[in-house]
């Protein structure tokens, strides 16, 4: 063998269409051109050498079809590469990434909960249980006035992270800005409620 | 069945693969050689080539193009130290999981 070993047009064909139908379908696939080529390399090694091993080096095209009937058909190719595609993407992909699929729409969630939850304990005041309405306004103050605070800040606030982890998304953007609005339009009133800034008095 | 076993072996034959390599460098087709008779694992070329070739993608071999006596020339795969930080643990992991499985079965059955 070695040197000796030769292969007419008639036996590169054969070889070449095999190894043709095999890229096809790894590209399919989705595999790279430079991953297909190592395999198709690796392929076309193996063909070589098992010609030179039943041939001593001058092949026909009978021994070549041969050859190429007891290796893998090309489809056997996808269904090797489509389960490493599939395994991939949870493979390489963190639990956060796999599970920000949703977030954004959770934000948008949070953002708009922000609104309505404050709304309903503030304005809830006339089917609020008795005894909160009895407590006079120190109560009130306790279960209505601070609980709407905390609320609107808290899913504010988570809206606005959520919003800014997942920005690239049209919902994501949408919470982050709303959130980010409302926060500080809620400080601004905070700021003029408690008089921290002065609203200039009328003459 | 068969796909359960084809889900088996699809991990298991990685594991083979390096742990070839671990004695030493290998072109592909020696490899399928020396794994093809690994009995129930159906080692084959469409099979093996791919997982080479993305073990070199994701750095855990080399490969090296040398002459062939016949035909291309031969690419040599060897383990890189990812390669072997990475079979060692696969290694781990397996007799973890052999063992496990067989008091599983072994427990089953009585």
């Amino acid at each position: 063998m070695g040197a000796a070993f030769k292969l007419d047009d008639a036996c590169r064909q054969q070889i070449d269409e095999h190894l043709d139908s095999i890229e096809e379908v790894l590209r399919d696939a989705g595999m790279p051109r430079s991953e297909r080529q190592n395999i198709l390399d690796d392929v076309e090694t193996q063909i070589v050498e098992m010609l030179s091993a039943r041939t001593q080096g001058n092949p026909m095209v009978e021994d070549v079809k041969a050859v190429i009937a007891e290796l893998d058909p090309p489809e056997s190719y996808a269904a090797e590469e489509q389960g490493e595609r599939r395994q991939e993407p949870a493979k390489a992909m963190p639990l956060v990434s796999a599970k920000k699929g949703s977030l954004h729409k959770i934000a948008l969630v949070f953002s708009i909960g922000g609104f309505v939850l404050p709304f309903l304990l503030l304005l809830g005041g006339e089917v609020w249980p008795r005894w909160a309405v009895r407590g006079g306004a120190e109560l009130d103050m306790w279960v209505r006035v601070v609980p709407a605070i905390l609320s609107f800040a808290a899913l504010q606030l988570t809206g606005l992270v959520l919003g800014a982890v997942t920005w690239r998304k049209p919902c994501g953007k949408a919470a982050a800005i709303l959130s980010a609005c409302s926060l500080m339009l809620a400080f601004l009133c905070f700021l003029f409620v408690f008089g921290v800034v002065a609203v200039p008095a009328e003459p | 069945m068969r796909a359960w076993i084809a889900q088996v072996r699809k991990g298991l034959v990685e594991l083979c693969i390096m742990a070839a390599l671990r004695k030493g460098e290998a072109y592909g087709y020696e490899l399928l050689q020396a794994l093809g008779n690994a009995e129930g694992l159906a080692i084959t070329e469409s099979t093996v080539y791919p997982i080479l070739s993305r073990l070199t993608r994701e750095g855990c071999v080399r490969v090296r193009a040398a002459p062939s006596p016949a035909g291309p020339p031969r690419r040599y795969y060897r383990l890189t130290p990812l390669g072997l930080a990475r079979l060692r643990q696969m290694e781990e992991y397996w007799k973890d999981i052999e063992e496990s499985t067989n008091s599983l079965i072994e427990g089953g059955s009585e």
